[in-house]
């Protein structure tokens, strides 16, 4: 796949990083992301309206965890951001943090879905 | 048969990846995303070692860690520990609470299947270590059966058997030769588990075993 020039935040050869050149594995992963990734947003949206600051903590835990396994990096800069500031009980900035969170999150979700469904189509 | 493994965790991208890894590497994995189920999961599936992840909603790792080592031992079942980069003090805890060891997230699959077998090794060695103390517990005993039991008897039997050559015809007789026939009894059972190769055990009451002498 050679239009890594579009992406601005998914690096490929990072998405295969951690399935060892498993191109299936990693496109069965894919899915599986794509398709808990509007709940996971959901989960850290309703944590922040609520402003529940555990519930802030483990919902950006979670969505953390999950794209770490496709090592991309400011998805989880911008999630590990909001769940410190719950760590340490400061509200105020982790909703702060939420803005440019869930461009980036929004933003990476556009791009997975281009790689998905370009990998998937072939 | 096939090592099976519980992996819990909440996140369903990670347990995806993580259980079809592991099951390439030639594991059974069974999967939870739904931590309050560990308990009853935990019973039906009777797994040789479990993967936990630390921050989940509802109940955390180091809830579930603490209620299964309250049961289970590091050597009845092995817990592996997942954490995030980022949380070394809840690493910190996990161990204090009797983890038997972590992984970092994203798993690493190498890391995670040598780990794995670290522990399952650890605790074959703690076992033959187990059956190495009480083969040699069992072996004292039957040494103290000879020393502090066969000696006195042999020499009661040899006193009984003397009066009883001295009075063959009295009434005491009767009761000597009944004496010496239990005395013969004990000496020969202690003789059958003084030979035995191989112990056997059976039942004898619903918690306590006994050695087999035929």
């Amino acid at each position: 796949m050679s239009h890594q020039h579009q992406f601005k935040y998914i690096n490929i050869n990072n998405l295969y990083k951690g399935f060892a050149d498993d191109e299936e594995l990693l496109i069965e992963s894919l899915k599986v992301l794509l398709s808990t990734y509007d709940r996971m947003l959901d989960n850290i949206t309703n944590a922040i309206h609520s402003k529940n600051l555990n519930a802030i903590k483990v919902s950006s835990h979670t969505f953390k965890g999950a794209i770490s396994n496709f090592f991309i990096d400011a998805g989880i800069d911008a999630a590990f951001t909001i769940e410190q500031k719950s760590l340490e009980g400061d509200l105020e900035a982790a909703i702060k943090s939420y803005d440019s969170f869930i461009k980036i999150a929004q933003q990476i979700k556009l791009e997975l879905e281009i790689f998905y469904r370009a990998k998937a189509a072939a | 048969m096939k090592v099976k493994l519980l992996l819990i965790d909440d996140d369903l991208v990670s347990l995806s990846i993580v259980a079809k890894k592991l099951m390439a590497e030639g594991f059974q994995v069974i999967c939870l995303d739904d931590a309050t189920q560990f308990e009853s999961v935990l019973q039906k599936t009777k797994p040789d070692l479990v993967l936990l992840d630390i921050i989940m909603p509802q109940i955390t790792g180091l809830e579930i860690l603490k209620k299964l080592r309250a049961n289970y031992n590091s050597n009845e079942l092995p817990i592996i520990m997942m954490t995030a980069k980022g949380h070394p003090e809840d690493v910190v805890e996990a161990l204090e609470l009797g983890a038997s060891d972590y992984l970092t997230k994203p798993i690493n699959i190498k890391i995670a299947v040598s780990r794995i077998k670290n522990q399952l090794k650890q605790i074959s060695l703690n076992k033959d270590s187990i059956l190495k103390s009480e083969l040699e517990a069992i072996n004292a005993m039957i040494v103290t059966y000879n020393h502090e039991i066969n000696s006195p008897l042999s020499a009661a039997l040899l006193s009984l058997t003397k009066l009883e050559q001295e009075n063959p015809d009295s009434e005491a007789a009767k009761r000597i030769r009944s004496a010496i026939e239990r005395i013969n009894e004990i000496l020969k059972k202690i003789k059958q588990v003084s030979e035995k190769k191989e112990l056997q055990f059976e039942d004898y009451s619903k918690n306590v075993k006994m050695f087999k002498i035929k």
